[in-house]
């Protein structure tokens, strides 16, 4: 399996709200810009969006 | 709604009571599977191998912790002892999507399915496409 990543985000709803959540890649430009309504093409890969960025929050993970 | 505790599982189940040779690990992993169909899971004699775990993007499996599991409880009317876990949620969908057919748990090293394999109650596949989130609220019950 990919790297798995934590959201460590206590508001996340990924895996049960409260606790950390496990997530592999990360969250797309696209799913970001739709989740905070930044523009997409303003967004930095690796600094706001990418692997290890978790899709549901769109906050940066921890490597398991 | 077909589920199974195939013969490796129940092996588990009995090891721990009576048989006091093995040790339940927290945590367990919740995981869904693109296998079999909507209606259907292994058969008894059929293990973890059998079951192929989805790949959309994003996806991974979600622990199930001990101390979260919920206080136990009847399983209505009089028919055992259940708890249930706080709805899990997965990743949220990325590039590619996949056909989810059920849930299934497995013991910590994710060597054994254990206690099982499911469909959804409304035996029916879930086709995730992207951007879609699927939430699972998985129970536990022992029947009389």
């Amino acid at each position: 399996m990919a790297k798995t990543y934590l959201c460590k985000n206590p508001a996340c709803s990924l895996g049960t709200v409260g606790s950390p959540g496990r997530f592999t890649g990360g969250i797309t430009a696209d799913q970001l810009h739709v989740l905070t309504g930044k523009p997409a093409e303003k967004l930095k890969s690796g600094e706001d969006y990418g692997a290890g960025f978790c899709p549901n929050c769109g906050q940066k993970g921890a490597e398991e | 709604m077909a589920q199974m505790c195939p013969d490796e599982g129940l092996d588990l189940w009995l090891g721990q009571f009576p048989l006091n040779t093995v040790k339940y690990t927290s945590p367990l992993n919740l995981c869904l599977f693109t296998s079999q169909t909507a209606s259907t899971v292994i058969t008894h004699a059929q293990t973890l191998s059998a079951i192929t775990e989805t790949t959309y993007t994003s996806y991974a499996r979600q622990s199930l912790a001990a101390a979260t599991w919920g206080a136990l409880a009847e399983r209505p009317t009089n028919l055992g002892r259940q708890t249930t876990y706080p709805q899990v949620t997965f990743p949220t969908v990325g590039a590619s999507g996949a056909t989810i057919n059920g849930f299934h748990v497995t013991n910590n090293g994710n060597t054994v399915l254990f206690p099982g394999q499911a469909n959804f109650d409304d035996v029916t596949a879930v086709p995730l496409l992207t951007n879609d989130v699927i939430k699972v609220t998985p129970t536990i019950a022992l029947l009389h």
